[in-house]
């Protein structure tokens, strides 16, 4: 596996989900074979992002109900998806977790495995970070929101490699970005705030897929090439799937 | 902070704890900071300064014209003899608003700081206003934009590497910068180097203000053109309340 990245965030809603699922797309269509682990076992939201209804989850991984190969799904682009199952049945122990991400890794085998992790600082967070080599933290511009970033980051330091800040949802801010990028830098990537990330969740197609050519693509295209430690970019004379490739 | 200075909120606060001691006319020259265990701070009316075991950490300085920071503020606040109060320094506070403020920090030896600064006086003394060339003479940025107005910029037909770092090195000019990497179309008004105002357009969402910037680390083909007022939704200004928001809210941390 060329590297694992644990995908946190101090509260909920901060786009977290949406950056994963995205990012994952982006790095499959580059021809990486991505793995995605939805760990937010009670607000799970990847399958609905992918627009997918899966009959076996990682909880029933984890209870013994299902094999690794039986919760695994394939997406667009090829991405294959560990989804949380939306109905919780029971909290899952941060050693289930990791015993059952280590089962799934065995038979994907992936290039990249990015964690979709639970908001905030839980054990399941603690677990999802130092199963992983990297992390990165995904924050919205409020003031309470770039605060909690900070104390994610804080906490987190020296569990595994901070890899950055994704902005996301930026709107008007007023802070300049010398000011966040000390403090909760380096800034990965800054996805502004489109009304068409809401359509592209409700409609189950996932935005890079539907917006290639937007700023928020963009963006997903940095916090990828950033996971990937190579820059990515639209490849324009063909279309979905596999619409992206490496650089040179 | 409970003090002389206390009805003058400076917009970075200093880093006070329990006051130490007053002083009529503070002297930066005579005071002798390597015998200063542990870490103080020096307000004064318009500044401040944090020193730890002789190393200047930190400084700050705030009138009704001006804001200087770093060793700026420490070279105006050492040009006065000015009263001042000595406190403890909180550590906590001054950590927290050197995270937020790095443009405050120092870091150096307060002997070498003065060594220095008082080699900038000397150099004042000798050279005087009268060898300053004066302004008319010098080619300002008005002139030197004359001559780019309407072109295509000479990096590379026009094309940058990345527009941030286009854009910090802009020298003086004055005008309009237009970028576009073929779907993303931005426009940035620059004032003497200083980018006042920006807008951009994905064909789906527009953006203006200080939020522009934080999108800008791209590669594009750029133009700059006359200077023309930008609309209000475009204004660059970094929101004072926010920044005393984010410092609050930090402490807390």
């Amino acid at each position: 596996m060329r590297r694992s990245v644990a995908v946190v965030s101090g509260k909920g809603g901060t786009g977290k989900s949406f950056v994963t699922c995205n990012t994952a797309i982006v790095l499959a269509g580059a021809g990486f074979k991505t793995l995605i682990v939805d760990a937010d076992t009670t607000m799970a939201s990847v399958e609905i992002i992918y627009g997918i209804t899966p009959q076996k989850t990682l909880q029933d991984l984890v209870s013994g109900e299902a094999k690794p190969e039986e919760v695994l799904y394939s997406g667009p682009n090829g991405v294959l998806i560990v989804p949380s199952g939306a109905r919780l049945k029971r909290r899952i122990r941060p050693s289930e977790l990791d015993a059952a991400i280590a089962s799934v890794l065995e038979v994907a085998a992936p290039d990249f495995l990015l964690i979709d992790a639970p908001a905030g600082l839980d054990a399941e967070v603690l677990t999802a970070v130092m199963m992983t080599e990297a992390h990165l933290v995904v924050c919205n511009p409020e003031i309470t929101s770039l605060a909690d970033a900070y104390k994610v980051k804080s906490v987190l330091s020296g569990r595994s490699r901070y890899l950055g800040a994704v902005l996301n949802k930026i709107g008007r801010i007023e802070l300049s970005k010398f000011r966040v990028a000390n403090l909760i830098g380096p800034i990965l990537a800054a996805i502004p705030e489109d009304a068409r990330v809401r359509d592209s969740i409700n409609c189950g197609t996932p935005y890079v897929l539907k917006y290639p050519e937007s700023m928020v693509t963009k963006q997903i295209l940095r916090v990828a090439g950033a996971i990937a430690g190579v820059d990515l970019y639209l490849k324009k004379e063909t279309r979905w799937p596999g619409f992206l490739r490496r650089s040179k | 902070m409970a003090g002389i200075f206390e009805e003058i909120e400076m917009r970075i606060p200093a880093p006070a704890g329990k006051i130490l001691g007053k002083q009529a006319c503070f002297d930066f020259g005579g005071w002798d900071a390597e015998g200063i265990k542990g870490a103080i701070c020096i307000s004064f009316g318009t500044g401040w300064v944090a020193v730890e075991r002789g190393r200047v950490i930190a400084a700050f300085y705030e009138d009704s014209q001006e804001q200087l920071f770093g060793i700026d503020a420490l070279s105006r606040l050492c040009q006065s003899s000015i009263s001042a109060e000595l406190y403890e320094c909180d550590g906590r506070l001054l950590e927290t608003l050197v995270r937020i403020f790095p443009e405050i920090s120092i870091k150096r030896s307060y002997r070498d700081l003065m060594l220095e600064i008082r080699s900038l006086d000397l150099i004042d003394t000798i050279v005087g206003p009268k060898f300053v060339e004066p302004a008319a003479s010098i080619p300002s940025g008005a002139v030197s934009q004359e001559s780019e107005v309407g072109l295509v910029d000479e990096h590379d037909n026009g094309r940058v590497a990345n527009l941030e770092e286009y854009l910090s090195k802009i020298g003086d000019f004055t005008g309009i910068v237009e970028a576009s990497d073929g779907g993303l179309n931005f426009s940035f008004w620059v004032r003497e180097g200083k980018i006042v105002a920006a807008l951009m357009d994905d064909g789906g969402i527009k953006v203006g203000g200080n939020s522009v910037l934080y999108f800008c680390g791209i590669p594009a083909k750029v133009r700059r053109s006359p200077w023309q007022d930008p609309p209000p939704e475009a204004r660059c200004s970094e929101n004072e309340k926010e920044v005393r928001a984010l410092l609050a809210s930090l402490e807390t941390v």
